[in-house]
C-alpha cells in the first residue's frame, strides 16, 4: 500500500460502508412478518417429518408383523405330499438330469436279480 | 432473557435477540444471494427454520449475532449455491456494464456506485469480510467464524481486500480530480 492509498484509508472504510448500506437497507422486511413465516413453515416440517417417520413405524411394524407369522402354507405343503407320497408308494425316482435319464424303481417289484449258485465243489457252495 | 421468550428448542436464543439483529442479518441475507429480494427473505425464513428447530444449536461459544450470521452463511453455501453462481455471473456481466456506462456517468451519482463496483469486483472471500468488518461492525475474528475459515486467512483476505479497495479508489479519485 503506498502512501496515497494508506492517506485514504480511513475515508474508504467510511464510503465502503456507506455503499453497502445504501443498497440493502430500502426495504426490510418486518421481523414479525418473517418470523410468523418462518414458524408457519416450521410446523408444515414437523408435521411432515411426522408423517414420515410414522409412516416408516408402521412399514417397520408391518414387516415385523410379517416376519412373526408362521412360516407360509403352500410353501410347506409339497413337503408333506412329498412325504406322503413317499409313504404310499415303493416307487422311487432317482434324482435325474439331462445328461442322467429318469430312471423309477419300485423298491419291492423291481427286486435285483442276484446271482446265486447252487453248485458245490466238495462241500463249499461255489 | 425471559423464559418465556427463549426459543423452545434453542433456549439460549431469544426472540427479542433476534428481532434485534434482524435488518443488519437480512442485510447480510441478501448480499449472500446477490441482491435478489425474493431469495433473500426466503433465506431469512430458512435461518429462523432451523433455529427453531434446534437444528442450528446455539450453546454461547461465540455472540449470538456470529452464530446466526454464520447459520445464514452456511445455508446460502449450501442451499442456494448454484443460484448464487448463476446470479453472480450475471451480475458482474451487468456490473462490467455498468461500469462502462459508469465511465461516462457524472461524478455526483456515480460516486458510490463506483465504490460499490469495486467492492464487488473483490474475490468472494474479501468482499464478504469486507462487509462483514466495514459494515456488520464485527471483528475479524468475528467475522472470520462467520466466514468459516481461520483467525489467519481472516486476517489476510481483510488485509488483501484493503489494499485492491484503497488502490481502486485512489484510481478513482486520480481520475476525478
Amino acid at each position: 500500500m503506498n502512501k496515497r492509498e494508506r492517506e485514504l484509508e480511513p475515508e474508504m472504510e467510511k464510503s465502503v460502508a456507506e455503499s453497502i448500506s445504501k443498497r440493502d437497507v430500502r426495504s426490510v422486511p418486518g421481523f414479525d412478518e418473517t418470523w410468523t413465516a418462518a414458524e408457519a413453515r416450521f410446523l408444515v416440517e414437523k408435521r411432515r417429518y411426522r408423517m414420515v417417520t410414522g409412516f416408516a413405524a408402521s412399514l417397520a411394524l408391518v414387516a415385523i408383523v410379517l416376519g412373526m407369522l408362521p412360516p407360509d402354507g403352500d410353501q410347506k405343503l409339497p413337503d408333506f405330499e412329498l412325504e406322503a407320497g413317499m409313504m404310499n408308494t415303493t416307487l422311487w425316482s432317482a434324482p435325474s438330469d439331462v445328461l442322467m435319464p429318469q430312471y423309477p424303481i419300485d423298491i419291492y417289484q423291481d427286486i435285483p436279480e442276484i446271482p446265486v449258485s447252487t453248485d458245490l465243489n466238495g462241500e463249499t457252495l461255489l | 432473557m425471559r423464559d418465556d421468550d427463549a426459543l423452545q428448542n434453542n433456549p439460549h436464543v431469544s426472540r427479542l435477540a433476534l428481532q434485534d439483529l434482524h435488518t443488519d442479518l437480512y442485510s447480510w441475507a441478501l448480499s449472500r444471494c446477490d441482491y435478489d429480494r425474493a431469495v433473500a427473505e426466503d433465506l431469512m425464513q430458512q435461518a429462523y427454520v432451523e433455529l427453531l428447530s434446534g437444528r442450528a444449536l446455539f450453546n454461547n461459544k461465540s455472540t449470538l449475532k456470529t452464530f446466526v450470521f454464520g447459520v445464514v452463511q452456511n445455508l446460502a453455501r449450501s442451499q442456494l449455491r448454484q443460484i448464487a453462481i448463476r446470479l453472480r455471473i450475471v451480475r458482474s456481466h451487468s456490473a462490467e456494464l455498468q461500469q462502462d456506462e459508469g465511465s461516462l456517468a457524472s461524478d455526483s451519482e456515480g460516486d458510490h456506485e463506483h465504490i460499490w463496483l469495486a467492492v464487488q469486483s473483490l474475490p468472494a472471500r474479501q468482499r464478504d469480510i469486507t462487509e462483514l468488518v466495514f459494515c456488520r461492525d464485527m471483528t475479524i475474528e468475528e467475522a472470520s467464524a462467520v466466514m468459516g475459515v481461520t483467525v489467519g486467512t481472516g486476517r489476510v483476505h481483510y488485509d488483501r481486500a484493503k489494499k485492491a479497495l484503497a488502490r481502486k479508489l485512489a484510481a478513482l479519485n486520480e481520475n476525478g480530480s
